[in-house]
């Protein structure tokens, strides 16, 4: 049996991309977002609504932190009357949960062309006393594995992540120096994306001078809150043929979790679900690291995208402070470009859709001032931190 | 705290099986869940032995000493009112070191906070509840 019958997200492509404006606030409701974005997928892929016969997203509506995720699924199925066979709009997965569902619904023969979307609204739902992504704001009892943090007043990502840096920096002798390089890169290339927030020169002396949110974090390591909405279509790859963007197939996906469900309970505060999806996604595909031509790397915060580095493997364990010193390797015209869009850290917080867009922008080559020369082939794109993760590899024949 | 005053805590809902852990404090005791079948320690709490799959599983007082595996100071005021910088660690449970906790330290300078130093669990007690804290094990 060939490695793309036994493997069957080969048979699936991205084939359209679409994107709202991204501001800090917009003006448009999250609804408005996500049909500017899902509308400009649908025409990009060169199909029209009556061709969509799935929709996915992740994690669907969830009104538990203000702004990550107003938009139900429902919502835009009867916006645009899409004429579904399947959908699915589930939380208890990675970020990119949806672009799994749509392949698995593809891959069974569900659907023919999923609209995948990913709206916050972080920004416009922020006030001074309703801060985005923070646990237990409203004064609710906390249930769930969120219980388990939250009563120590752990109540934001940025401490479960910064007890993983402070522990990679104790163990390895990582610094800031050189997370910092994350950051700076990310600024780079948001300086030349009309779409990115954050655009101004951002030097090392300006991030080693920046507050300390959680230590060994600062400001410029937490993404930017925003609001703003990405669509995907991913579509069967034999139907995809004949659609207006040479299509882009899903070579191999990974999303395993065989270890604890957890951020504190994780044997050596290292190997998070990260390491087990680029584990699962490199055993279903003959590509190696050195193939890559591009990465767009989840960087919620940017200790996240250094751990990314190093799970799919473009560094041994322990070894991502120094993969990035100095920034050359990752820059734009570097051996392994990243977060060519600027990020999350600088393009906004789209939460991991961002990365998905890029890279097919990248692999179209219609990044403009930000694209990386040579004509990129094969990007891998990644999602999550902690217990959360996923990456999966796209490949332009 | 007198009824007065807004927690400024996010407290978690009880439930049968999270209840021990919550309100150990009360009478000193750090209560983890044991395996009776194959004494194994482990945490969350569920209603079976993670190692053995037996259901013969209760709450049982664990030794309160850790190791510090790693921390961080958190300079962001997260909730209105609430006082920074705190530190939060985890620690490895000295008893079973796959059970960790994350917790405050408290008592301790940022100064003095090194890797693998030793600690103990002390209770907070907010509403009904008791969060577990470390603080340096004293010598």
């Amino acid at each position: 049996m060939s490695s793309s019958q036994r493997y069957l997200e080969k048979t699936t492509a991205v084939t359209g991309v679409g994107l709202s404006e991204v501001a800090r606030p917009s003006e448009k409701t999250a609804l408005a977002l996500t049909i500017d974005a899902s509308l400009a997928a649908i025409e990009d892929a060169g199909l029209t609504r009556d061709d969509i016969d799935g929709i996915a997203t992740w994690p669907g509506r969830f009104d538990n932190t203000p702004g990550l995720s107003e938009v139900s699924l429902h919502e835009v199925k009867e916006a645009l009357r899409l004429p579904v066979n399947w959908y699915m709009g589930g939380g208890e997965a990675p970020q990119h949960g949806a672009v799994i569902s749509a392949i698995t619904a593809i891959a069974t023969g569900f659907a023919r062309n999923v609209l995948i979307y990913r709206t916050v609204t972080e920004a416009q739902a922020q006030t001074p006393g309703r801060r985005a992504s923070v646990i237990g704001a409203a004064g609710q009892r906390l249930t769930g594995w969120l219980s388990w943090l939250g009563p120590s007043n752990a109540l934001s990502a940025a401490i479960w992540v910064a007890l993983y840096a402070q522990r990679h920096f104790d163990r390895y002798g990582t610094t800031s120096e050189q997370l910092a390089q994350i950051a700076l890169t990310a600024r780079r290339n948001a300086q030349v994306n009309p779409s990115a927030i954050m655009r101004t020169p951002l030097t090392l002396d300006d991030y080693m001078t920046s507050r300390f949110i959680s230590t060994p974090l600062r400001l410029f390591d937490c993404d930017v809150p925003v609001d703003g909405s990405t669509a995907i279509i991913i579509s069967r790859l034999d139907a995809a043929r004949d659609l207006r963007n040479p299509p882009l197939r899903i070579e191999a996906m990974g999303c395993a979790l065989h270890g604890r469900f957890s951020w504190e309970q994780v044997p050596d505060l290292h190997e998070t679900a990260a390491f087990e999806a680029a584990r699962m996604m490199w055993n279903r595909t003959d590509l190696k690291p050195k193939d890559v031509d591009v990465a767009e790397l989840y960087d919620g915060f940017s200790f996240l995208c250094l751990m990314w580095l190093e799970a799919l493997g473009f560094c041994a364990k322990g070894e991502g402070g120094r993969f990035i010193e100095g920034g050359g390797r990752i820059a734009r015209d570097g051996e392994l470009p990243l977060n060519t869009h600027g990020g999350q850290l600088s393009q906004g917080r789209l939460h991991g859709y961002g990365q998905i867009f890029e890279a097919a922008a990248q692999l179209w080559s219609r990044a403009g001032a930000r694209q990386v020369a040579n004509h990129p082939r094969v990007a891998v794109c990644s999602a999550g931190g902690g217990p959360l993760g996923s990456s999966f590899l796209l490949v332009r024949d | 705290m007198t009824d007065s005053q807004v927690p400024l805590r996010a407290l978690p809902q009880l439930t049968p099986e999270n209840i021990a852990f919550w309100t150990g404090g009360e009478r000193e005791q750090l209560l983890i869940y044991r395996c009776m079948h194959c004494r194994a320690w482990f945490h969350p709490p569920a209603p079976v032995c993670p190692t053995c799959l037996s259901r013969d599983v209760h709450p049982q007082s664990m030794p309160r000493h850790a190791t510090l595996m790693s921390h961080t100071v958190n300079h962001q005021r997260w909730l209105p009112g609430m006082s920074v910088p705190y530190v939060i660690a985890i620690g490895s449970m000295d008893a079973a070191p796959d059970v960790h906790l994350m917790a405050e330290l408290v008592n301790c300078p940022a100064s003095q906070i090194r890797s693998d130093m030793p600690l103990e669990v002390v209770f907070l007690h907010e509403a009904d509840v008791w969060i577990p804290q470390f603080r340096p094990l004293r010598a």
